[in-house]
């Protein structure tokens, strides 16, 4: 598997479904057979690919919106979502 | 972030459960439950000689309607629960299987059908994914037709099961293999996976038999050579690093060749309810293997009330009804003791340690007999039936 980068275009399918809970007062992430906690930086970045985006394009929304530098924000994006790529809970679709 | 499940409990000071008591208070902080398996049946048109359903298969008169199970899984989701299995016997012969469906859906809860796929149409894949069925569990019993339809005992049950898989993918629904592995199939794991890649499936769930039930009862025909479990360990643990990204694998690892038990269910009364056919909640899908135990029904309860106060959940919660070693040990609250069901089935007593664990005064118990069932001359299965 080629690692993540600015030009990675990822989306979150259908059946990873991400909802409230409200018993936990808590956002899940739910998948075949597993729930995921996902933390709320990545539950953001969840609802965001909902469609299909770059991760470079992804990186600049959150640069203007957390006034934070678009490069760093980029590597944090790349740790959060690496582990959900390699389970296949987010797909590639440039690959 | 993290798919541990594993909130704190606070135990309190131990309240004993007895047999005689049907309603209990927990004795310790009773946790928010997860999943729900709902087995809305015991028929099936398979044989499956290790079938995790009782050997004392509940008839179909009595079964939940659609109209009781979507009231169960409202209750459900009210308690927390998110995650649904629907399985059986095999849901697909239940006419209202997509009524069953979309009543879980409405309740919010995710939607994981667990099949054996024989019975599966186009019509049937299209009013399930309309329903709401968001993953689909497909049993494929070997990897090839001639072994597949013996284990299952059902003619061309292979044929129809790659048909049924290519009907799921095609539907844009994850699917999942599951190989329940054992001696007469596990040299044959690489072609498992590959079969696995060639159908698309998201998921390969390669699980060694649990010998409870119907698979205690067929132990010498099932229970592995160490040499094929070593084999098969290091195949699946090569094909995972390979397919990262693109299929995911999960094994279950073979409880008479662990060094330690598995925390069974995530605990006892901690995760998981199952609820059979005709609406007993049990704590583990084998739980009434355990003389003594005392199981509520929805039509007469809750499943809230159930949960916290029935005395078949309250009398493994928590570490009061431990021994040792478990008592005492730094990993009573990681594995829980292991598994209640095995420990009763081999050691007599379901408040012992699981015997699979090392630190277990009978641990040779399960050594013992390993060797001796994978040594035995293969007999023929016992296929699950009405008895």
């Amino acid at each position: 598997m080629s690692p993540l980068d600015a030009e990675t275009v990822l989306v979150r399918p259908a059946w990873a479904r991400l909802r409230h809970c409200d018993v936990r007062n808590a956002w899940l992430l739910l998948v075949p057979e597993r729930v995921l906690f996902p933390c709320p930086t990545t539950t953001d970045i969840l609802q965001r690919l909902e469609k299909p985006r770059a991760l470079g394009a992804l990186a600049d929304e959150l640069a203007n919106e957390y006034d934070a530098p678009a490069g760093e924000i980029l590597t944090d994006i790349k740790t959060l979502l690496g582990d959900l790529v390699e389970k296949g809970y987010v797909r590639r679709i440039d690959a | 972030m993290s798919d541990v499940l594993t909130p704190e409990a606070e135990a309190r000071p131990a309240v004993p459960a007895a047999a005689s008591t049907r309603q209990v208070e927990p004795a310790v902080e009773v946790e928010i439950p997860i999943g729900l398996l709902a087995e809305i049946t015991h028929r099936c048109p398979l044989q499956c000689p290790y079938c995790s359903n009782p050997v004392a298969l509940e008839r179909p008169k009595g079964e939940l309607t659609a109209a009781e199970w979507s009231r169960v899984f409202r209750e459900a989701a009210e308690i927390g629960v998110v995650q649904l299995h629907v399985s059986g016997g095999e849901p697909l012969v239940r006419p209202d299987i997509a009524e069953i469906v979309r009543g879980a859906r409405t309740a919010g809860l995710y939607v994981n059908l667990i099949t054996a796929a024989v019975g599966l149409t186009p019509e049937k894949a299209d009013a399930l994914a309309e329903a709401g069925v968001e993953h689909v569990q497909i049993a494929v019993q070997d990897s090839n037709s001639e072994s597949c339809n013996r284990i299952t005992n059902y003619k061309n049950a292979f044929e129809k099961k790659m048909e049924a898989a290519k009907l799921i993918t095609e539907r844009g629904l994850p699917l999942t293999i599951n190989a329940v592995v054992h001696r007469q199939n596990l040299d044959h794991i690489e072609e498992t996976i590959a079969l696995a890649e060639k159908l698309g499936a998201h998921r390969l769930e390669v699980a060694h038999t649990q010998y409870y039930g119907w698979a205690y009862q067929n132990r010498a025909a099932l229970m592995p050579e160490p040499r094929q479990v070593e084999h098969a360990t290091e195949v699946v643990k090569a094909a995972r690093e390979r397919l990262k990204g693109r299929m995911l694998i999960d094994y279950v690892v073979p409880d008479y060749y662990a060094k330690y038990p598995k925390p069974c269910m995530g605990g006892w009364g901690r995760q998981f309810l199952a609820v059979t056919p005709t609406g007993n909640v049990l704590p583990c899908h084998a739980a009434a293997s355990i003389p003594g135990l005392v199981f509520d029904n929805v039509r007469e309860r809750s499943l809230g009330w159930i949960w916290r106060k029935s005395m078949a959940f309250n009398r493994f919660r928590g570490k009061s009804w431990m021994r040792e070693p478990c008592r005492s040990c730094v990993r009573a609250e990681e594995d829980f003791g292991g598994c209640r069901c095995q420990a009763m089935l081999l050691t007599g007593d379901a408040s012992n340690t699981d015997p699979v664990c090392t630190l277990s005064p009978q641990h040779a118990i399960t050594r013992t007999l390993a060797d001796g069932w994978s040594r035995e001359a293969v007999p023929d299965f016992v296929y699950r039936r009405y008895q």
